[in-house]
Order: structure tokens, then sequence, then C-alpha cells
């Protein structure tokens, strides 16, 4: 049969039409298009928290926790500010992890992910602990089930970041992967960790401050 | 498109047409019309089902001609013309639809608007919906009923609520419903036209009772609707509470 | 020690030749282990957290249903295998790309594994959702038959709101969305131009995804039924039976295998179209798949969240949806419609790229108005975004959004109208052949046009009021998703029918499941309209008494819908069984999937096609829409190239390697090929690269392949810029090492060389043996070295360098041993490693200059050295190399005894200083 005889191809893709594109590997463009479906998920969050704080509460916002005492909800802004501040930081050390991966530096790369990596742990472990000192509980209206659904999916998706993050740091150390040349699941594992960065700015000042 | 295929189409459009219109005009569609809300959107209606019938007339006559005056002769194995668009066509079948659709956005914005605009003498009813029954209260008179029981010629204004699950009232010969949310007070503004008794059906699935959650709605004259409401009013104040609710069927 | 192993050619061919495939019962067994594991672990997960959190009710089951659901169904795609390759990836284990150890099917069992073959995948769905097509249909008839009378006949109230939740539910999820996936699976890469998708293992978890989803709502009846429709509003879906959760645990599974797919599908079409597959040259089930993946993408998270959000009030005592703490029931609406309205268009736009195709095969026309039917396409999609709450006029949102929701509403009646108007268009003055698929989409313009224009009056806000949640409602819905969808799958699968399985189908059959279920359909769903105008609401099973004779009417209709569903499935099977064997092209349709065999080959094509114009070509003589390349025995004569095209072969260490000139060999027996050689030898020998370049067009001048080649001191993305500038090529062949130890392959040079040469590139995998290995081809003179002392002297090198030069040659190294004794002394073993260690020096002096080597240590003498070399490496000529010093004439006539036949030589080296690399 001649099927035998055909020479396999590359897994980068088989064929592209003279002249394609802007250069996009094929594993990128699944990247962007898996953060866009993300970014839709938590929009749907986000449109229950706008539609419970506008529609119902009419912005009477946060509302009142506890009727006896007219106490109201209450996020912890300042210790939050600095765990979003311990994220931001780590989009620019994962950045720099690749940034110096383009320049050959093997070591730079890794240092730059490990930073990547636990600023990445220290924020999910600084909420974890904010979880505990709430002071509300999910069941806690519907201020509760906005808060804790749309921090909680984030939180989850920090995790999955971290665990894209340790396995490109794997692939470099026990498999010798990524060159200067090509670094696509970094690069893919990279931009997830943007996109979970933008996700908590949006949400830290839609939820906490304003 | 040439001459031998006008003859055809023309009598497959007469003929399709007329099958069409036996169909459109020839049954039954609706039944009567107890409000001014029914009228209007009867009007809508009857211009969306002509339009329909001339659209759909068309398209099966052309497609049923296709099929018959186009057909491979057994053993023809040539390809058919080479004919990729016309361009002029194309913008007269794009044109003539946003015109036809203009129309009925229009006219249904004002139709709606009309439905829902608000009469000053309008007689506030309160609804409350329940699995799986209804609680019609006349605020006013201070009592509750289980049939809603409405003026003739004069506005009605249903104010609902849900204590439960979501529902929704519906009287057909009115041709509105609204939805009964738990949590706020939906609107529904009725001008009935028409004496009579008529079915008020729960039109959203509400649980296990949903297909008997059913009530009446009874249209009277204005007189005997003023005299209805005293009595009921009377009643109630005499029974100290409320009249019972209609039997729900279990709760 | 270098050994003399056979040559062990890499091409893979993805019949798992390297091992045995596995038995049916290793995945299942594997597959069943890791269900209970998960349903256990939800288990345990679940006691543990209410425990620790101090809930009252341990053993409240909902939760316990959710977590076991989800661990269970994640448990089985993980045991079932479609995690096994990524496992090893993300541990940092060395992975082959080109695995396709997976890929393709020989026997039924091949179908009831995980398979990395679009094909295979494709025909896993085909048969999965006929089979909740079942499924749906009976929870269909059971609704009729409640329906048949009025009151409760065989099902309370409760028990009815079952039915009709679960057949909308596995209709919408488990049949029309996934059996576009599947169709479109099959026919899409091949249409193409594309021998798989671009994430083939993705591919198949999209699949076995499907199957716990499809399980959840198999299960669900038995914990309770959901019946809160597949609307699933709450309150009452919060409220309602129990399994509703796992309706909402199956909708997330269901919504995964559905975006994954969406994905692979949108990567496929944007990155391997043949070359030439402009936008304008796609055909429209390409465009259709494309903006439906898009929607499919970016809505299908929506109907996720919406789910999450019932879920956790459900299980989690959470307050989204209630209204006594703040919640908004309307809000869940609003979530759930911007998804689900999408989705009528996911389970639309599909079917309209099969009608596309259809119609044009079988008028024998092009299409009309194609870019009018790309772009109302798109339209559909975007503005498809823009009017979910259309499904919400009369649910007490916010009054002021009811109007803009119409208007966008109707005016997406217009693409709609659009493509309605171009389908006339083109099978008018058409040759129109009534064959099966074509009967299904003509009856579908039939339907969707009363479906469409049933739509107009729910779209028209005033009429809305009046029709919603009618029977009118279910007629319209009816009218799209059967007289549409479903006629639109029915199309697509005869008409691939013969391509997926190799074998015709009944026609006599076919068109009686078309006439059976047309009038069935038509007979059940037409009166609808009028019951729904009448005031028969929709989701009862006891309705008004003067309903009561349309109704019985109505549900007897629906038997002949069984009836053709039943000649459906009879046909299906028995064609497949024993059906007449299909040609390639029995439609003599022009899109590429027509141009191959019937089914395609493992890969689909044997060559890269060239796409030289439309899909659509009918009725121009003479025109193309692609050149697929194909040898004469596999019958493609008809498009087969005669002039001879040039494949530019590109490749350094492996171009002396017998899996690179077998693939040669191969191509050239296709009758049209020549190849020019191009070493890219930058930063290498190149000495060594001409040396091993010799090689290569002497192996390929004897077999007399038309074949020339340069050593060019460039990179190769340089070298086949430079080549290509001189002398135009149609292919690029390029050999590399394995991934993970081909520096090309990690400078991604498949796709920088194909960018910048805009030609298709394929690629050779050579392994580092078989680099190294000599080719057996009677050009090559082979060569065995005896030689001991002399092993370590530049000298030797030297001398067989320059004999490479004269004639290509290839050497086996043998350095006799000869120990006095035992040989298992410390000091015969240091002797030994020494040897060894000298005669791998050599070898891989002679690799690197470019001569092909490998070789042994011998336990014996010269002459014993001498007869190995006759007998067991069959070499050509036997040098005999040692110091002035040590020749002795005697032992040279022992050894020339021993040859026999083959020549011997004596070369004497000059003692000299130890051994330099060898040089240039």
């Amino acid at each position: 049969m001649a099927a035998e005889h055909t020479a396999t191809v590359s897994s980068h893709g088989d064929v592209a039409a003279p002249g394609r594109g802007a250069g996009i590997s094929q594993g990128m463009l699944a990247m962007i298009l898996f953060i866009g479906s993300e970014a839709m998920l938590f929009a749907s969050f986000f449109t229950a928290y706008f539609m419970v704080r506008y529609n119902i509460a009419e912005n009477d916002w946060p509302p009142i926790k506890d009727l006896a005492t007219g106490e109201r909800f209450e996020p912890p802004v300042l210790g939050t500010g600095v765990n979003t501040a311990f994220l931001v930081f780590s989009s620019f050390t994962v950045w720099y992890a690749e940034h110096r991966l383009k320049h050959g530096d093997r070591k730079g790369l890794e240092r730059g992910l490990i930073v990547t990596m636990l600023l990445g742990a220290t924020f999910l472990a600084v909420q974890i602990n904010e979880y505990v000192h709430l002071g509300f509980t999910p069941q806690d209206q519907a201020y509760g089930a906005a808060f804790y659904t749309l921090t909680g999916f984030h939180g989850l998706h920090v995790f999955v970041g971290l665990t894209l993050l340790w396995i490109c740091y794997l692939r470099i150390k026990r498999a010798h992967d990524f060159t200067p040349q090509w670094a696509t699941p970094l690069g893919a594992a990279s931009l997830y960790w943007h996109f979970v960065d933008v996700v908590w700015v949006f949400l830290y000042v839609v939820v906490y401050l304003i | 498109m040439k001459n031998r295929h006008l003859a055809p189409l023309v009598v497959l459009h007469l003929v399709i047409g007329a099958i069409t219109a036996a169909v459109i005009f020839g049954i039954d569609w609706w039944p009567d019309q107890a409000a001014e809300q029914a009228t209007r959107s009867d009007h809508l209606l009857w211009f969306l089902v002509i339009t329909s019938g001339i659209i759909f007339t068309g398209v099966t006559s052309f497609l049923v001609y296709s099929i018959w005056r186009f057909r491979a002769a057994p053993g023809d194995e040539e390809d058919g013309p080479p004919h990729h668009g016309n361009t002029k066509l194309e913008i007269a079948w794009t044109i003539g639809p946003v015109v036809l659709l203009a129309v009925m956005a229009v006219w249904s914005s004002i139709a709606t608007t009309r439905n829902e605009a608000l009469a000053s003498d309008r007689e506030v009813i309160e609804v409350r919906a329940w699995q799986f029954a209804w609680e019609f209260t006349y605020r006013d008179a201070g009592f509750t009923t289980g049939d809603l029981v409405l003026p003739k010629d004069r506005q009605v204004e249903l104010r609902m609520r849900s204590s439960d699950v979501i529902h929704n009232l519906w009287v057909n010969e009115f041709r509105v419903k609204q939805d009964v949310v738990p949590g706020i007070t939906t609107r529904l503004i009725v001008d009935p036209t028409r004496e009579g008794t008529y079915d008020l059906i729960c039109a959203e699935l509400c649980g296990a009772g949903h297909g008997v959650m059913r009530s009446r709605a009874i249209v009277l004259d204005q007189n005997a609707f003023e005299a209805w409401k005293r009595d009921s009013a009377a009643k109630a104040a005499a029974a100290d509470a409320p009249a019972a609710p209609a039997p729900a069927p279990g709760n | 020690m270098a050994t003399h192993a056979p040559t062990h050619a890499h091409t893979d061919h993805g019949h798992g030749h390297h091992a045995p495939p596995k038995p049916l019962w290793y995945w299942w067994k594997r597959a069943i282990v890791w269900t209970i594991s998960g349903a256990l672990a939800g288990i345990a997960l679940v006691f543990f957290f209410r425990w620790a959190f101090g809930f009252s009710n341990l053993w409240e089951p909902e939760s316990y249903y959710t977590a076991i659901a989800s661990l269970a169904g994640i448990g089985f795609v993980i045991g079932i295998g479609c995690f096994d390759w990524w496992w090893a990836y993300l541990r940092g284990k060395h992975v082959d790309f080109e695995d396709h150890s997976l890929h393709g099917a020989k026997t039924w069992r091949d179908y009831l594994r995980p398979n990395t073959d679009h094909k295979v995948i494709g025909i896993q769905y085909m048969v999965a959702v006929f089979t909740f097509f079942v499924v749906g249909g009976l929870l269909a008839e059971l609704v009729r038959l409640e329906l048949a009378q009025p009151g409760f006949q065989i099902a309370d109230g409760e028990t009815y709101n079952g039915y009709f939740s679960a057949h909308a539910t596995v209709m919408i999820f488990g049949f029309v969305i996934p059996s576009f996936a599947g169709l479109a699976n099959y026919v899409l890469p091949v249409m193409i131009g594309a021998k798989d998708m671009a994430f083939p293992r993705l591919n198949a978890l999209s699949f076995w995804l499907l199957l716990p989803a499809g399980a959840m709502l198999a299960i669900a009846p038995f914990v309770g039924a959901f019946s809160a429709g597949w609307t699933a509003y709450p309150p009452l879906a919060v409220q309602g039976t129990t399994g509703q959760t796992l309706f909402e645990v199956a909708v997330q599974f269901a919504g995964a295998s559905s975006i994954a797919t969406a994905l692979n599908f949108l990567v496929t079409i944007m990155t391997m179209r043949a070359p030439g597959m402009t936008v304008w040259r796609m055909p429209l089930l390409v465009w259709a798949n494309a903006t439906t993946s898009g929607l499919v993408v970016f809505g299908t998270p929506f109907i996720a969240g919406s789910q999450f959000m019932t879920l956790f009030d459900r299980v989690v005592g959470t307050n989204f949806f209630n209204a006594a703490n703040g919640g908004d029931v309307i809000m869940y609406q609003h979530v759930f419609w911007f998804y689900s309205h999408p989705a009528v268009y996911i389970m639309m736009l599909p079917g309209f790229g099969i009608i596309s195709e259809v119609l044009s095969t079988f008028s024998r026309k092009p299409i009309f108005g194609y870019r009018a039917l790309a772009f109302s396409t798109v339209a559909i999609a975007l503005l498809g975004f823009g009017v979910w709450a259309h499904h919400m006029f009369v649910s007490g949102m916010a009054s002021w959004l009811r109007i803009p929701m119409m208007i966008t509403t109707i005016i997406i009646a217009v693409p709609t109208g659009v493509k309605i108007f171009s389908w006339l268009g083109t099978i008018w003055n058409g040759k129109i052949h009534l064959k099966t698929p074509m009967i299904w989409a003509l009856g579908f313009i039939f339907t969707f046009v009363i479906g469409g224009l049933s739509g107009v009056f729910l779209g028209t806000l005033t009429t809305d009021i009046a029709l919603t949640d009618t029977y009118f409602v279910v007629a319209h819905i009816h009218y799209v998703f059967f007289g549409g969808s479903v006629f639109t799958i029915f199309a697509g699968t005869y008409y691939w029918f013969p391509k997926m399985t190799g074998r015709m189908y009944s026609e006599t059959l076919g068109k009686w499941h078309f006439w059976l279920t047309f009038i069935g359909f038509n007979g059940t769903f037409f009166p609808q309209h009028w019951l729904g105008a009448h005031g028969m609401p929709r989701r009862v099973a006891d309705y008004d008494e003067r309903f009561a004779d349309l109704n019985l009417i109505i549900s007897l209709f629906s038997l002949f819908m069984v009836a053709g569903t039943l000649v459906f499935f009879y046909n299906m099977i028995w064609s497949w069984r024993s059906g007449p064997k299909a040609p390639w092209n029995p439609w003599r349709g022009r899109s590429l999937e027509w141009l191959v065999s019937s089914p395609p080959s493992l890969f689909n094509f044997d060559a890269v096609p060239q796409v030289v114009g439309g899909p659509y070509q009918y009725g121009i003589p003479g025109a193309r829409h692609a050149v697929v390349y194909a040898g004469d025995h596999l019958g493609g004569g008809e498009l087969t190239e005669t002039e001879l095209r040039t494949v530019l072969v590109v490749a350094n260490r492996t171009v002396a390697s017998s899996s690179l000139l077998d693939q040669v060999k191969a191509r050239a027996e296709e009758g049209y090929w020549r190849f020019t050689i191009v070493v890219p030898a930058k930063g290498d020998d190149h000495r060594a690269a001409d040396r091993r370049l010799q090689v290569a067009l002497a192996v390929l001048a004897e077999a007399g392949i038309d074949a020339s080649g340069t050593v060019e001191d460039l990179g190769p993305l340089e070298a086949v810029k430079r080549i290509l500038e001189e002398e135009p090529a149609h292919e690029v062949m390029l050999a590399t090492l394995p991934t993970g130890q081909s520096e090309w392959m990690q400078q991604d040079m498949i796709d920088r060389v194909r960018k910048a040469s805009g030609i298709a590139v394929t690629r050779v995998i050579v392994r580092g043996d078989d680099a190294r290995t000599a080719v057996r081809s009677a050009a090559v003179q082979r060569i065995a070295v005896i030689a001991n002392d002399t092993l370590g002297d530049a000298g030797l090198v030297s001398a067989l360098q320059a004999r490479a030069d004269e004639r290509p040659l290839a050497a086996v190294v043998l350095c006799p041993l000869s120990l006095d004794g035992p040989g298992w002394t410390d000091d015969a073993d240091k002797v030994r490693d020494e040897a060894t260690g000298r005669t791998r020096a050599v070898i891989q002096r002679l690799q690197d200059s470019g001569i092909q080597a490998h070789g042994e240590v011998i336990d014996g003498d010269p002459v014993a050295a001498a007869k190995i070399a006759r007998s067991d490496y069959k070499v050509d000529t036997v040098l005999v190399c040692s110091y002035r010093r040590d020749s002795s004439e005697e032992l040279l006539g022992q050894v020339r005894a021993a040859a026999g036949d083959t020549a011997v030589e004596h070369v004497v080296v000059d003692a000299e200083a130890p051994a330099a690399p060898s040089g240039a």
C-alpha cells in the first residue's frame, strides 16, 4: 500500500498556504482560544455579580450582612491589595524568565520560573488565609455566593497556572526542553499566567475596590 | 429568467398559494378576542401570517418547480451552467426582507407600547402564584379570591409575585402572558373588551402540578363587576378573613 | 561497544509496528478501575469535608452525587487512556510527538479504544450520537404516549416532566451538537487536505468526554430524575428532583467535550489547509464549522457558569437565585440564554454547510452566491450573540431590553433568508439528481422555511407575548431542530456514508426513510402550531379536552417517524456490513474528500495536495479544485501529474541513512519525481558532509533515480532559500533526528522552512543509529578495517578518508584482541577496555568525517577477524592496518587465505604521534 510509504509530518502542523500568517504556532493559537473560553466563564460569573449588585441590590453595596447590627460585608481590601501586588509582580517574573531564555540564559529562565511559582503559591496561601478570616461564608446571601465563586474559580485557575509552570520547569530540568527558537509550551503557560493575573486585577477592582 | 419558466411558475404559485390560503383562512386559527391587547396582537399576527404565506408559497413553488423541471434525465452526467451568483438579485433579496422586517419591528413596538399604556382609572389586582394555585387579591376592596374577575372596558393592572418558583399567568383570549417571579413584582396590563369566562393557565414549568395549575378569568360588565366586588368584600369582612384560595392539588 | 545491529527505518506507519497493539480489555479494565476509584474518591472527599466542617447531615445525597459523577467521569477519561501521552510529557519524560501508536483502525476493536485518527473518532461519534438519538426518540415517544389522551395515562406530572426534560437534553447535548462534531471530524481534515486534526490526542479526549455525560443522563432517572426542562430555570431547578444534580454535571462534561473539539477545529482550519486553499476556496462546510467553533468556544462557558451556579445553590446552599437573600432569579435566564441562543446556531450552521455541499453536488452547479453564504454564516454567528433575551420577553426582565432584542432577532432573518434564496439559486437550472442526500436537503428547505417563518412570529415582541410558552413554540423548535438540524444530519450521513464506510447504502431504503419521516414529521408538528394558538401550554401532560383529538392524531403520526428511524438503522447497519463497495467518488463531487479513496488511507493523502481553484467549479471545462498526487497503483490516474517534479531533500547527518534513502526511493517509484539534495553544513565538517552526500548520490544513482546534490555552508533555512532561488521545487523533504535529539527540530525548522519557501514540507525522522549505519547498496563499498594498535593513529583515519574521497565507502572496524590465557583477569579487562575505547574513538572520528562506520572488538587474531569480515559483514575489501615495524608477510598470507575471495590490502601506517582529530 503506498500509504505505508507516507513520510511522517511534523506535529507542529501539516501544511500552510503560502505566505501564511502572523507566525503564531498551533500551540499558542490553542492557548489563546482556550483563554478566550475561560474569560467567558469568568464573564458569566461577573454577570451574576453585576446583576445581583445593580439589579437586585440597586448598588446598595456591599450589602448589609447582619440585619440586627447593620454590619455590612467587608472584603479585606488591604491584605488582598498586597496579595494583588504579588500576583502582578509574578507576571513580570515570568516575562523575565521568557526573556532570559531568548538570550540563551537557562539559569535565568529557571530562576524566573521559580520566583513566579513561589509568588503564585504565596498568593494562593494568602487567599486561603483570607477565606478563613473573611467573616462570611458562601451561604451568606447572594453576596457571599458571588464573592466566593469569583475568587474561588480564580484561585482554581491560579492553581492550574502554577501546574502549567511547574510542568514547564520539569521539562526544563528533565528533558532539557526549550531553546531560544522554540519554547511554545512555555509561552503558552506564561500567557495563561498573564490571563490569570489580568482577571485578578479586574476582580480586585470590581469586587474589592469599587 | 426565461419566458418558458414564467407560465408554469405562475401556475404553481397559484396552486400552492391556494393551498396555503386555504390553510390560513380555512382553519380557525384563533380563539375569540376578549381584550384590546388581543385585537392589536391579532392585527399584527395576520400581517405576519399573510406575509409568511406569501414567502412560503414563493419558496415552495420555486422548490417544486426546480425539482420537476431541472431533474437530470437518466444517464445525463453533464454539469449545469456555472452561474456563481447574480449581484442584483442578491441585493434585492437582502433589501426586501430588511424592509419587511423593519415594518414588523415598528408595528410591534407601537402595538406593545399601546398594549402596555397605563390608564389612570385602572383596577389594580394583586396576584399571588403558588405551586400550584392562583390567588387574586383586590386590595382596595379587601378580599382575596381564586378566580380572576375583571371589568369589561376598563383597564386592569395585575401586580404579580410568586411565593416559590417561576410561574406564568396566561389568558389566551387576551393574548397576553407574563412570568410571575419570586422576589420581584411583574406586571400585566389587560383591557378586557368581551364578557365571558376564559381559561387562566400557568404557562411556565413550575413542577409536578404545572399542567393542572389553572384558574378562570371572568370578564363582567362594569356594573356586574362592581356588584361582585361589593359582595365579595362584604363576605370577606363578615368572615373576617380572606377567602381561601382555589383548591390546590397538593402543594 | 558498537554493534552491527540491522538498520532500523523509523518511517512511522502508525500501525504500532514497534509494539503489539494492546487488547481491548486492557483499556476498559483501566477505565473501570479508574472510574470506580474516582467514585470512591468522591465519596471520601465529600465525607471528609462534611465531617471536617461540622455539617450535621453527613450523608446528604446531592453533594455525593456531584462528587461521584465528577470524579468518576474524570476517572473514566483518564483510565481509558486519553491522558497517557500527556502524563509522560508533563513528567519530563522523552516523548515522541509523532507517536502514532494509537492511530487507525484495522478491526472493530480499534473503535472501542482511544484512537487518534480523526476518521475513527468521527465514526465513534456517529455511533454514539445515533445511540443518543434512539434514547431521545424513545423519550419523545413516551411523551407522545402520555399526550395521546388528556389526563395522566402512563406517568404522573413529575415523571412526565422528567420525560421531556431528558428528551430535550439528550437530543441537544447527546445528538445534535456532537453529530456535527462527528461528521466534521471525519470529513473536514480530508476536505482541507490535512492528514489529521491539529491535536489528535485532544480530539480523542473530546469523544471520550461524551460518554460520562451520557452515562450521567442515563443514571439520573434512577436517582430522582431531572424535571425542570432542559432549560432548568431556578428556583425550580434548585428545589426540584435529585437527578437535577447529575444534569448539571453532565452539561459540564458535554460542554468541555464541545469546547475542546471547537478549539481543535479552529486551529486545524486556520493552520492546516492545503497550499492554495485561501479562505475563498474553502468549501462552505469549512466556513460553517469555523464559525460554529467560534460560537462554541466563546458561548459554551456561559451555560457552564449557569449550571455551576444552580449546582452551588443546590449543593452548597448559596443564594444566587434565592430572592429572599438577595439573589436574582432572572439573572439565570440571562446567563443561560446567552449561550443557549448561540447554541441553536451551533446546531444549525454546520447543517447549513452540509446542505451547501449536497445541493451543489447533486445539482451539478456552483453554489449560487458563495460569498454571500460565507458572509451570512459569519453574520448569523456574530448577531446570534445579541439576541438571547428574545427567549425572555415575558420573563419580567427589564422591559426596555425587549424592543432592542426584537430588532436584533429579526435582523437575523435577513442572512438566513439570503441562505434560503441562495440555495434555491443553486438548484435553479441545475441538473438535479434525486439521490437520498439530495432529497433530505430539499426536504430541509421546505421544513426549515416553515420553522424560520414561525420564528418570525416569536421574534416579534407582540406576537411572542401571545405565543411563547405554548405549543406554537414546540412546533417552531421542532421545525428548526428536526426539520432543520436533523434533516441536515441525515443528509450529511447519507452523503458521506460511502466515504466513511467504503460501502454504498440502499437508495430505496433511504427514500423510504425520508418519506416516512417527512410525513410523520409534518403530521406531528404542523398541528402543534394550531394547538399553541388555541391555548395549549407546553410542558403539560394534562390538557383541555378540546385538544384531545388532535393530540391523538399527532401521537399516531409520530409513529411514522419511529418507522422511518427503524428503516434508517437497518439501512446503515446492513449496508455497512454488506453493501456494494463504494468508489472513490460516487457523487462526482469536487472537494478534496472525494479525490481520495473510500475510506481514505491512514493519513488521508500520499502527498500534500495543491489547491488550484474553488471547490464548486461545476460546468467549467478544465476547472480543477485541487491536484492530488497519487500513485498509479492506487487508481488515481485521472489526477496524476506526468512531468517530473522536484523534491528538495534537506539533510546533513542523516543524508546517507537508509530511512531517508528508502523514502526517496519510494517516492521515486511514483514515477514523476526527481531529487535535489542540499546538505546544510554550516558549522560542520564540510568534507564529512560531502562524503555522506556522495554515499547518498551513489546509492540513488545505483537505483536509477535522478538526483543531484550540493553541500552548502549555510544553515538549513538559508540553504533551502538559496536552492529555491535557482530552481523551483514542489516539495521539501526535511530529514532530521527524532525530536528530542534534533537541533533543527528544536529550532522549529519545519515551520520556518515552510513559511520561507511557501511549499509543502514533509519530515523524515531518522533515528540516530540508523543515521550512523551504512546503507546496503552496491554503490557503497564496504570495507573491513582490521587494526589494533594502529587504531589510535591519525594516519589510519586519513587513509580511510582518502579512500572515501575516491569512492563512497562504509567501514566496519574490527579490532582483533588476542589475549593469552583466560580473558577475565583484571589485566585482561583493562586491555579489553582500552581496545574498546580505541575502536569507539576511531568509529566516532570516521563518522565525524562523513564515513559511516561501526565495529567491534573481536576475541581473536587478525585471521579470525578476516573470517568474520567475510562471513558476517560480507565486505568487499579487507584492509589490514599495521605499523611498519609490526608487519608480517606470514600473517598477511594467513589473512588472505581466511578472506577467500574478498580482496585484502595491507595498509602500512608510519608510526607517528598519537592521533589528532581528523581535520577539514
